[in-house]
């Protein structure tokens, strides 16, 4: 999970110090959590996990535990 | 099944709007840093749009004129006629009886359209390699062409950035030498409605009933990138498989692969997860945008002119998107094999 935090602290600009479980994906202040960032962390999910998880539950998702989430979910 | 020995490409000829749309273009609409955010993804820098007196049939049959006197081929030598397109120039009559026209075909040519967009070329080149392996054809040509920048709506930075028009002939003959080709061709219409237009034809589509479509014009193209995204990671690699296998190859014996340029971020995706070496691995979509059914064609006029001249090449050629609908052509090139590209309006 380490590597999926650093990928998504890349793509949404932000330090890796905060990106965890807990971010808050509806407070982001320099990349939102729209439509593109969905497309781009769809994209960092199959190259980490090798699975994909569709957009419209990932764009429902409010914090970083909920992404987590669909993924273990897919996973299992 | 689809594997063919008896039809051979001998030239492509390309033809693009003279009216070049930069991204600048769209700094009447958008925020600078909006734009830039969509063109991280998609890698458009500079994208070509037909003007209102241009259509589609006009784009594709300048290209089948060049095309033809290119390659010495009287009109009286065609025996079939393809037309590919989601932008035809009317409802009715067929597009491809207006180029039958102008290119003044005969009367025994078979001539009609196809209703694909981002797989039309493999398809077209399917449907061809058909006639000709039946004793139908002797002679095709495959016109595959959009001008999607006629239907989007300009309010919306997902899609109006990412098209761009052009229109293509490709000339599909018999050959008397053994030309193997391959096919692997499929349809998944779960995905109709992630890349529509909903209104403007006789069918209906329940805009209300999709939250998707909200504040989005709908005649317009909607495309959801996520959904078709998705689709494109689980149809893609598989087909690019499935091919190389019944061409009984790997991607070491393929000289070139060209896919549809759908958006730059998806193709350097899929290039990794295939592991197509980059120089194998074609791409022009900085230039004209996603051409849509145009946009395999597009790739070899503008990037394989010159690479034919000295020997011949093994191409893998892979379209997929809007439908769903994909299809994979595994095809020979022979030495020379004539590429053109013009501006023509």
């Amino acid at each position: 999970m380490d590597n999926f935090f650093n990928e998504i602290a890349l793509l949404l600009e932000l330090d890796r110090s905060i990106v965890n479980k807990d971010l808050d994906l509806t407070k982001l202040e320099i990349v939102p959590w729209d439509s593109l960032a969905v497309v781009s962390t769809i994209a960092i999910i199959d190259e980490i996990f090798d699975i994909t998880v569709d957009g419209r539950s990932l764009s429902g998702c409010k914090k970083l535990q909920d992404v987590i989430n669909l993924i273990n979910s897919k996973k299992s | 099944m689809d594997n063919f020995s008896k039809a051979i490409v001998r030239g492509v000829h390309c033809s693009i709007p003279s009216k070049r749309i930069d991204n600048s273009y769209f700094e009447e609409s958008f925020e600078k840093k909006s734009i830039d955010d969509v063109v991280k993804i998609i890698g458009v820098k500079t994208r070509y749009w037909a003007g209102d007196q241009t259509s589609t049939g006009d784009l594709c049959a300048n290209s089948a004129k060049a095309l033809m006197a290119n390659l010495n081929w009287s009109p009286e030598s065609i025996d079939a006629l393809i037309f590919i397109t989601q932008t035809p120039d009317f409802f009715l009559p067929p597009t491809s009886s207006v180029i039958h026209k102008k290119l003044n075909l005969h009367r025994e040519c078979k001539a009609f359209d196809v209703n694909l967009g981002c797989s039309g070329y493999t398809y077209g080149l399917w449907l061809a390699t058909c006639l000709i392996e039946a004793s139908s054809a002797r002679r095709v040509l495959v016109l595959a062409g959009d001008t999607n920048s006629k239907m989007i709506d300009k309010s919306d930075r997902t899609t109006c950035l990412v098209f761009g028009d052009a229109g293509s002939a490709t000339a599909v003959e018999y050959s008397e030498h053994s030309v193997d080709s391959h096919y692997v061709l499929g349809t998944d219409g779960v995905g109709f409605n992630h890349l529509i237009v909903p209104q403007g034809a006789f069918g209906n589509y329940d805009i209300q009933a999709d939250s998707r479509f909200k504040d989005k014009d709908p005649s317009c193209i909607f495309m959801d990138g996520a959904e078709v995204f998705n689709f494109t990671l689980g149809t893609v690699p598989k087909l690019l498989i499935s091919l190389l296998a019944k061409a009984q190859s790997t991607i070491d014996d393929v000289d070139f692969a060209l896919m549809h340029q759908a958006n730059l971020f998806m193709l350097n995706h899929l290039q990794k997860k295939a592991k197509i070496p980059n120089d194998k691995f074609l791409v022009n979509i900085d230039k004209y945008g996603n051409t849509s059914s145009c946009s395999i064609p597009l790739l070899m006029c503008s990037e394989m002119t010159s690479l034919t001249s000295t020997k011949d090449l093994k191409l893998v050629l892979l379209g997929y998107g809007v439908g769903w609908s994909w299809g994979g052509a595994f095809i020979h090139l022979r030495q020379n094999t004539y590429f053109g590209l013009e501006t023509s309006d």
